[in-house]
């Protein structure tokens, strides 16, 4: 069975007069109604792109896709025309951005915004629209929905604003929503409100729901699945708990270490040294081994295939099943 | 709002006087003998001087010249310049025609200067984009008494193409190749400020959004990147109205053109003061109430400046 949206050995290339910079070396993942997936990644580990590859909403150039299928519903979308991409978008895949500030267009009513889809692609008319726009407001819970509807997006607060975004985006009932890095502008108390709020909304229409983020944190209590990236490569793909409780590769294992707890108290927090890799300059073999702490010989020459580790469970490292089982 | 308004409009009507007062300052302090001037080399005997002396208020001290004059504006009588012709004769007679040809050149300005500007920044980097970019910068900074003199005799000596000087029977296209030439380096300001703004609104995160939505391209151009990257342009061409007509000074004197420049220069070396206080206030004026509709206007476009 295919699955709703799956990528296979996807390649973009930034190309820029500085050079190649190579975003992403291979991304395969895939996503299922009602699921949701988490893209985890620090800044520069190609989440984004990938966010944006889906939506084909790349900035063309720099960005090119060297090689690679994004299937939707067994369809490959990077076949299609430009116009036939288009009308997937909103209504079949809808995206939701980071800074709700700067992604509304500050010269427009919230109300005008929502609606524009409805009018534009389902030809509502005006007052129809803007009756659909107060209910799903209603429905990503805006208070006093039909008053602000002509307010415009620097009125409200930012939490508001991103749940402006989120009713955007759910217009034409999609059945994919990306959510990039959605509650990163916020604080903590909004930030796990916006998160209930995309879980309920999920629930409720049975979206896939695909959820880039950076932050372990966010991720837990929402994600079904997490595939973690790093140097525009998937390097570890497993179920939500099992990663948690033992991850199986270096880098995820890092990160989860880098976390404070409550009941390490005093000791001093474990950090990952070095820096992501300069992506025009990625080292040959892992690119990760020169942060890695268990590097091997191996680790230099040769890059790691992804490997099953378990059920749903893969790792691109040579000695993942030494690292899921706690033995290196 | 109307509190904005009022303290606006208080604003205006001291600056008006201030800058009325300084003009007027001005023009006595350089007069040293308007009544000679007038007459030219000519003895002028002391029994006209007198009489002359008593009609102009010459002899008593400034700032009560300066209230007569100012009773005379406010109540419209703008009284006699020192040639002895009515001002609002005089003002009747140029206005039109300077007036006209600052609004041709702002309309010439906004058109040209906006398409070209919007053309230009969607295909940033391309063959259009350079030679606009070339020539406004050689439009900038060429004076315009240049700019004016080769256009004269390009398009309308050798070419033929125009009137090379003021001819009132064509009506209106007499102003085209003056008002083309006067407002030349608004269009090029213009088209550079809207050039910029376009690429860098086509690169703002909700031009993302909007194609997100699925929106055609067309469609992202001409309503959300359109109606952002024009809030400066309009700011800037709504002030330039008054620029253009104190510059029209240069341009009506290229062209002949009768209007306003040619009477305030007229003025300056007659040592007129009522005439030209009166055309320089009446100038101050045309900026004061532009810059005031900008504002409001930037008010009407840019929701954020209205609830700030």
């Amino acid at each position: 069975m295919s699955h709703l949206l799956e990528l296979q050995d996807l390649h973009v290339d930034f190309r820029t007069r500085e050079g190649v910079a190579q975003v992403l070396n291979g991304v395969s993942c895939h996503v299922d109604a009602g699921e949701t997936l988490a893209i985890l990644g620090e800044s520069g580990s190609g989440k984004s792109v990938t966010a944006q590859a889906i939506m084909g909403i790349l900035d063309m150039p720099p960005a090119v896709v060297r090689s690679g299928r994004i299937l939707y519903q067994g369809q490959d979308i990077l076949a299609m025309s430009e116009n036939a991409r288009r009308e997937l978008r909103g209504t079949q895949i809808a995206m939701v951005f980071q800074d709700a500030l700067s992604a509304l267009n500050p010269v427009f009513t919230v109300g005008w915004q929502i609606s524009e889809a409805l009018r534009v692609r389902q030809g509502m008319d005006r007052g129809a629209a803007l009756e659909r726009a107060v209910e799903l407001m209603e429905r990503v819970k805006i208070p006093a929905a039909r008053a602000r509807l002509q307010d415009y997006p620097h009125q409200f607060s930012g939490g508001m604003r991103q749940r402006v975004m989120i009713a955007m985006a759910l217009a034409l009932h999609p059945k994919v929503l990306i959510a990039d890095e959605p509650t990163t502008a916020l604080d903590v108390t909004v930030q796990a409100q916006i998160m209930d709020l995309l879980a309920e909304l999920k629930q409720q229409l049975g979206m896939a729901l695909i959820l880039i983020t950076h932050d372990l944190g966010v991720v837990a209590s929402v994600a079904d699945r997490i595939a973690v990236m790093y140097a525009g490569r998937i390097v570890e793909q497993s179920d939500v708990y099992e990663l948690y409780r033992r991850p199986a590769y270096p880098y995820t294992r890092a990160l989860l270490e880098s976390i404070p707890r409550l009941d390490r108290g005093g000791e001093p927090l474990k950090v990952i040294r070095g820096l992501p890799p300069n992506l025009q300059r990625i080292p040959p073999g892992c690119p990760f081994h020169p942060r890695c702490p268990i590097e091997q010989p191996r680790c230099r020459e040769l890059l790691p295939p992804e490997v099953a580790v378990g059920p749903q469970r893969l790792s691109a490292c040579h000695r993942a099943q030494e690292v899921l089982n706690g033995t290196a | 709002m109307t509190a904005y308004l009022i303290r606006r409009l208080l604003q205006m009507m001291l600056t008006f006087v201030g800058a009325t007062f300084i003009v007027y300052a001005l023009m006595f302090s350089i007069a040293s003998d308007p009544l000679q001037a007038l007459a030219g080399d000519k003895p002028l005997n002391p029994s006209q001087r007198a009489q002359l002396t008593a009609q102009y208020h010459l002899d008593e001290p400034f700032i009560k010249q300066y209230g007569y004059y100012m009773k005379g504006l406010v109540t419209g009588k703008f009284g006699r310049a020192i040639s002895g012709r009515q001002i609002a004769d005089v003002m009747a007679e140029a206005w039109p025609r300077t007036l006209q040809l600052g609004l041709i050149a702002l309309l010439i300005a906004i058109v040209l200067g906006i398409s070209g500007g919007v053309y230009a920044g969607l295909r940033r980097g391309g063959a259009f984009d350079q030679t606009s970019l070339a020539l406004t910068l050689v439009v900038i900074g060429t004076p315009i008494f240049v700019i004016g003199t080769v256009f004269q005799s390009v398009f309308a000596v050798e070419l033929g193409w125009f009137r090379p000087s003021y001819a009132p029977e064509l009506g209106i296209a007499t102003y085209i190749l003056p008002a083309i030439v006067l407002g030349l380096l608004s269009l090029a300001t213009g088209m550079r400020l809207t050039r910029t703004s376009v690429a860098e609104n086509l690169r703002s995160d909700y031009v993302r959004t909007a194609s997100s939505k699925g929106l055609t391209r067309r469609r992202i151009v001409a309503v959300h990147v359109l109606r952002n990257s024009l809030i400066p342009v309009v700011t800037f061409l709504g002030t330039e109205l008054g620029g253009l007509m104190s510059g029209a000074m240069v341009t009506e004197g290229i062209f002949n053109i009768p209007g306003i420049g040619g009477r305030l220069f007229q003025g300056i070396r007659l040592e007129d003061g009522p005439l030209v206080v009166t055309i320089v206030s009446l100038l101050i004026l045309i900026y004061l109430v532009t810059s005031l509709l900008v504002d409001l206007l930037y008010a009407v476009l840019d929701p954020r400046i209205r609830h700030g």
